[in-house]
């Protein structure tokens, strides 16, 4: 629950209905499944939600409400206190005990308490990369095997094993790279919705997505000509 | 253009542990513009001399020589550059790329001899345009017949125009009118100055060969005709694995020992044969060279028989016999 003055900077913008005009009011999170003009008890106090809003569950769904301040200290502390204070400008003194923090300072104290999640995201994302590369290697490489015969035909016509791995190469950068952009297109356009918190793919990641591709497919490729170097050209003048 | 000239040339290799020799000490002389045609069985030979000629396949001893280059010493770039050069190829079982098209397939070794996409593409029309298959040149091998394929691997032979063209069993997997339009190209391309090596069992081939060469193992009739009777030394051979298959031998006195020679060096005892039992039996009654060494174990007086000896005496029960249990 997070509470704010009426009119204060800060309060999300309701996809159905408005922000509180007056105590007894709440914008509610979309996760929480309620629908304006609902009524519901918050800490025993009664609150009519007067808007839904989309996007603002904190810490990987949580569902939070938006009240009026003074409901906020009523439901939370039964006293006006407050545990922060936004302010216009850089305050030049602050009362004892109290603590000035830049936005930026504001916004790495709150990704502290992500650390864990962030982490496990990580550790999950090295794995489905190490995946994505075991499965892309296993498929430039059953290709290879499948193709014996074609490479001792090339061989047997002067393929050098450069000329080999650069086909090898092109095969397993282009399944990389087609299989990066279906991944990108899927994350932007299918699956973010899906997700029950604001999920954000950063420009950033899609780069390293690009380049973490090519390097696998060229890795994948290096499995694909280790077999195609070991094929004996002669085998070419075997019968099928 | 250029002659070939093959000397003392002996092949050896590893068939299942045992050293197998196809091929011992054979010279070998080709003009520009002639068809040679290589005959024999299975397992003569045939495949292996294609495969030194396109130097493939490393000689035991013996030179390979095409003009002035010394093909059986050829290494790195130097055989790279004859193998997309010099040496076109046409495969047994026509061997195309499945994932390419007949064009496509026709421009790889125009691309790995270096022509760039425009020339290939037109030297590629026109070769498949000669070969009657213009309307065919995008389609996958998968969507030819047997005939339209072969058309497609001799193309593909002849596309960065080499001097020297090898063809392995061209008309296997051919009906008979796809035959004949299969040898009408080879002495086509033959035409044109350069060597064409054909290795066939097919004897319908003979009437379009300048020269053939006999890969089988066969004695002259008077040899033939003489069954020795050998008295052996311990240690002498009676007859030596790759030799080609002449006679039937049986045991009348002291003991024979057959060997089979390991392509690691040693040999490996097979069996010993007793006064009465005969050896050797499965190379002449089948056409085949020796698969194993007979080396007398003693003192030994071994009787050699014709095919037809040995059948009178054992009947088609020593064939069979020879069968479950001979040696070479």
């Amino acid at each position: 629950m997070i509470g704010l003055p009426v009119d204060a900077r800060g309060w999300p913008l309701p996809g159905e209905g408005r922000r509180p005009a007056q105590a007894g009011e709440t914008v509610a999170d979309a996760a929480l499944a309620l629908d304006v003009g609902d009524e519901v008890s918050v800490g025993g106090q009664r609150l009519q939600v007067v808007g839904v809003a989309s996007g603002i569950s904190y810490y990987f769904g949580a569902p939070t409400f938006f009240v009026p301040l003074a409901d906020a200290q009523a439901i939370a502390f039964a006293e006006p206190l407050a545990m922060s204070v936004a302010t216009e400008g850089v305050p030049q003194s602050v009362p004892p005990g109290f603590q000035v923090l830049s936005p930026e300072q504001v916004e790495a104290d709150l990704a502290r308490i992500l650390e864990g999640g962030t982490q496990t995201i990580g550790v999950l994302n090295g794995l489905l990369l190490l995946m994505a590369a075991g499965i892309i290697a296993s498929i430039v490489y059953l290709s290879a095997l499948e193709r014996g015969r074609d490479f001792a035909v090339l061989k047997a016509t002067g393929a050098s094993n450069r000329a080999l791995f650069a086909g090898l190469a092109a095969q397993a950068v282009i399944l990389s790279l087609v299989a990066a952009v279906a991944g990108a297109v899927l994350a932007r356009f299918a699956l973010t919705p899906l997700i029950p918190f604001g999920a954000d793919v950063t420009t950033s990641s899609f780069l390293t997505l690009g380049v973490t591709a090519l390097a696998v497919g060229l890795l994948a490729s290096l499995a694909g000509l280790r077999r195609a170097i070991a094929v004996d050209p002669a085998q070419a003048f075997r019968a099928a | 253009m250029a002659e070939l000239s093959v000397r003392d040339l002996t092949v050896e290799y590893s068939s299942g542990g045992y050293m197998a020799r196809p091929i011992d000490g054979l010279d070998l002389d080709v003009s520009p513009g002639e068809l040679v045609l290589l005959l024999g069985a299975s397992g003569s030979g045939k495949t292996t001399l294609l495969s030194v000629l396109a130097r493939i396949l490393t000689p035991k001893t013996g030179t390979v020589r095409l003009g002035d280059t010394v093909v059986s010493e050829l290494e790195g770039p130097a055989l790279v550059h004859y193998r997309r050069h010099t040496v076109g190829i046409v495969f047994q079982a026509f061997n195309l790329v499945p994932s390419l098209s007949a064009a496509e397939n026709v421009q790889v070794p125009l691309r790995l001899a270096g022509a760039r996409a425009g020339p290939a593409r037109a030297r590629t029309e026109e070769l498949l345009g000669r070969m009657g298959l213009q309307d065919r040149m995008r389609h996958r091998p998968g969507d030819l017949s047997g005939g339209q394929q072969q058309r497609v691997a001799i193309a593909r032979a002849l596309a960065h125009e080499p001097v020297l063209v090898l063809a392995d069993e061209p008309t296997a997997h051919l009906d008979y009118i796809q035959v004949e339009g299969v040898l009408r190209l080879l002495r086509e391309v033959a035409g044109g100055g350069r060597i064409v090596v054909v290795a066939s069992h097919d004897e319908r081939m003979l009437p379009l060969a300048d020269r053939i060469v006999e890969l089988t193992p066969r004695r002259s009739p008077a040899e033939v005709a003489v069954p020795p009777r050998l008295q052996v030394a311990p240690g002498q051979e009676v007859f030596a694995q790759g030799d080609a298959g002449d006679f039937v031998y049986v045991v009348e006195e002291g003991e024979v020992d057959l060997v089979r020679v390991r392509f690691d060096g040693g040999d490996e005892l097979v069996a010993r044969m007793e006064p009465g039992r005969y050896f050797g039996e499965l190379a002449p009654l089948f056409g085949l060279r020796r698969s194993a060494t007979a080396r007398a174990a003693t003192a030994a007086v071994v009787q050699g028989l014709t095919v037809a000896e040995f059948r009178r005496r054992t009947g088609e029960g020593g064939v069979r016999q020879a069968l479950a249990g001979g040696q070479g």
